[in-house]
């Protein structure tokens, strides 16, 4: 009913969006949508008289394979393309499941404070305390190779961070008046959390939620290096980093060009989330 | 003779410390009828902020809690409700605004939205027109173009618009009671004088109760009709505003008069009161102010004053009250 100034269209809602990286997160996600229907090769379909190729633009290079072949003769862009929907999937889902958790933790251990509080915290202590990688290898090995089973270990790896952070939001917010000024207006305590304080960290939420999408890709890919995590002969980035590993004096393409994308995808996530956090935020809002 | 809206006695709120328990509400009576400000006036600590939060029951818990009193609110006991039963009153029929206007507004959400807010709470089944409601409200108060200003956000209004705000949203469902803690204490000056006129222009209109928590002498004798002077947690004197700034009589108030510098008075040094405000964890017996007062007797340590009448509507705790009131 009372719409802010300057709460135009999508137009107005995406002024000021960072280009280069917008336009790399949507090309990452059309090809994590389109993927297998796009490609022009089977990336899992192997052919061996076709190995090694390099990239077009290298001697010995061919048209109809632009970014080359690998070990397996298998084509390495629709691999990348492929590629991306696992990463990105994996990535997203943890990142959900893992701030959906950390959250409801923040909030709980926040807004009650008291026992529940210092208990939640020692909890989340702990699993800060714990490195990660290490963590992550034992419970992939444990619960075996696969996409839920990664989606799961990252998720239990990434909640805690995420905890922190809104838990401290949260305490910060406790303090500002409009909290005991909602109270005193007769606001169930029900109705002030989703009302006043979710909103006003939705905002951490999100830029978090962007800086995990990179973290949680980069620990995804660092997994199945590892062995870990998606099996082979599916495409995943940090796979195909792995696997390009021995061949990077001969063949070095099969495992810059993954990482290449690994790069780019992180950091296009996190330059959109700094825009998103100012984009969100009232005061920076532009008058129409 | 008005009708009394509030009547507190005998209220006690203690606090659990790992150091103690802290008595900053230890035996409070006073009463607030219609359309009367009542002032609680004391120094930092001496309880008047306490007593308001007891009023709404938001004193906060475990460490803070209720031990003793009873508070009506016209004749119904406030301290045998449930929880339920007090956030239909909290906003609906007693309302509070509090010292920092910078931070008392939602930075997410429009004035408009802010201010409809306890309107959806409260009367959600009549068929209140919110948009004229709040029109309305922020006319109330006096805010300029209220049509484009209630889709305006908190950042976008000065300290002393957003407390008019904070006092609108206060005075959306018109409550029989308000309670102002220290409302003007953030405020520069002239913007102070302009708010106290507006609550008091207010006042005349709707008729509401007020109280003021404030240690301010100037808010007192601007708006208040009634003042309660407070010590250590208790009531050490209540009277009439004139009568109280004509004829402080318990020692505590004649002291704090003293200590306020006067215009076109010129002193070398300014009056203080010598030694401390006491601990609320180890009260000795008898008077608080004891220590500290200039006219102490024997009997004043060993037992704490009777609230003694001195006058019309003029009550004091003081042993002095029988021998003609303190000099």
């Amino acid at each position: 009913m009372f719409e802010g100034r300057g709460m135009g269209g999508l137009k107005e809602a995406l002024k000021g969006i960072p280009l280069i990286p917008a336009t790399i997160l949507v090309m990452v996600v059309a090809a994590g949508l389109l993927g297998p229907s796009v490609v022009p090769y089977d990336p899992v379909e192997t052919n061996l008289p076709d190995s090694f190729l390099p990239p077009i633009w290298k001697e010995g290079g061919r048209m109809t394979h632009p970014l080359g072949t690998d070990q397996f003769g298998r084509d390495v862009l629709s691999r990348l393309v492929v590629g991306a929907r696992i990463s990105l999937l994996v990535g997203c889902m943890a990142v959900f499941f893992s701030g959906f958790f950390g959250t409801v933790v923040a909030i709980t251990s926040g807004y009650l404070g008291g026992s529940v509080d210092a208990f939640l915290m020692r909890m989340t202590d702990a699993m800060l305390s714990m490195p990660y990688l290490l963590i992550g290898v034992a419970l992939a090995g444990i619960m075996g190779p696969g996409l839920i089973n990664l989606v799961i270990v990252l998720a239990v790896l990434g909640w805690a961070s995420y905890a922190r952070v809104i838990r401290s939001e949260v305490l910060r917010l406790k303090t500002q008046e409009f909290i005991a000024l909602a109270r005193i207006a007769g606001c169930s305590t029900v109705r002030i959390l989703w009302k006043h304080i979710f909103p006003n960290i939705a905002n951490t939420m999100i830029v978090l939620g962007t800086l995990q999408l990179g973290i949680t890709i980069i620990l995804a890919a660092s997994l199945s290096f590892l062995g870990m995590g998606v099996p082979p002969p599916t495409p995943e980035w940090g796979l195909m980093v792995a696997e390009g590993r021995e061949y990077l004096s001969t063949a070095w393409w099969l495992a810059t060009l993954p990482g290449t994308c690994i790069l780019l995808t992180c950091l296009a996530a996190n330059l959109l989330g700094d825009w998103l956090r100012l984009r969100l935020d009232p005061k920076y809002r532009q008058r129409a | 003779m008005k009708e009394i809206i509030l009547q507190v006695e005998d209220l006690r709120t203690y606090f659990s410390t790992k150091s103690g328990v802290v008595k900053a509400v230890d035996g409070v009576n006073f009463s607030v009828g219609m359309g009367e400000t009542l002032g609680i006036v004391g120094e930092s600590g001496c309880g008047k902020s306490v007593t308001a939060l007891s009023i709404l029951r938001l004193v906060p818990a475990p460490a803070g809690q209720i031990v003793g009193g009873k508070i009506f609110l016209r004749g119904e006991d406030l301290l045998k409700k449930t929880e339920k039963q007090m956030q239909k009153i909290r906003g609906r029929r007693i309302s509070m605004i509090l010292q920092d206007p910078m931070t008392s507004l939602d930075p997410l959400f429009t004035i408009g939205d802010q201010l409809a807010e306890p309107i959806r709470i409260h009367q959600r089944d009549q068929t209140t027109d919110v948009l004229t409601r709040v029109r309305e409200m922020l006319s109330l108060v006096k805010i300029p173009s209220p049509e484009t200003r209630m889709n305006d956000y908190p950042h976008q209004m000065s300290g002393g618009m957003r407390q008019r705000i904070v006092g609108a949203i206060a005075l959306a469902c018109q409550p029989e009671l308000l309670i102002a803690d220290e409302p003007t204490t953030s405020l520069d000056v002239t913007i102070q004088a302009q708010f106290l006129s507006l609550l008091k222009d207010i006042q005349d209109t709707l008729g509401v109760a007020m109280i003021v928590v404030t240690h301010d002498f100037g808010i007192v004798a601007k708006i208040c009709h009634r003042v309660a002077v407070m010590y250590a947690g208790k009531i050490v004197e209540t009277a009439d505003v004139k009568r109280l700034f004509r004829n402080p009589t318990h020692p505590y108030t004649i002291a704090l008069m003293k200590s306020l510098p006067k215009l076109g008075v010129e002193v070398q040094r300014l009056f203080t009161i010598g030694g401390q405000p006491p601990d609320l964890r180890h009260l000795t017996k008898g008077c608080s102010f004891a220590p500290r007062c200039s006219q102490v007797m024997d009997i004043c340590k060993i037992e704490y004053p009777p609230q003694t009448k001195v006058g019309d509507d003029h009550y004091i705790c003081c042993y002095l009250a029988g021998k003609g009131g303190a000099s």
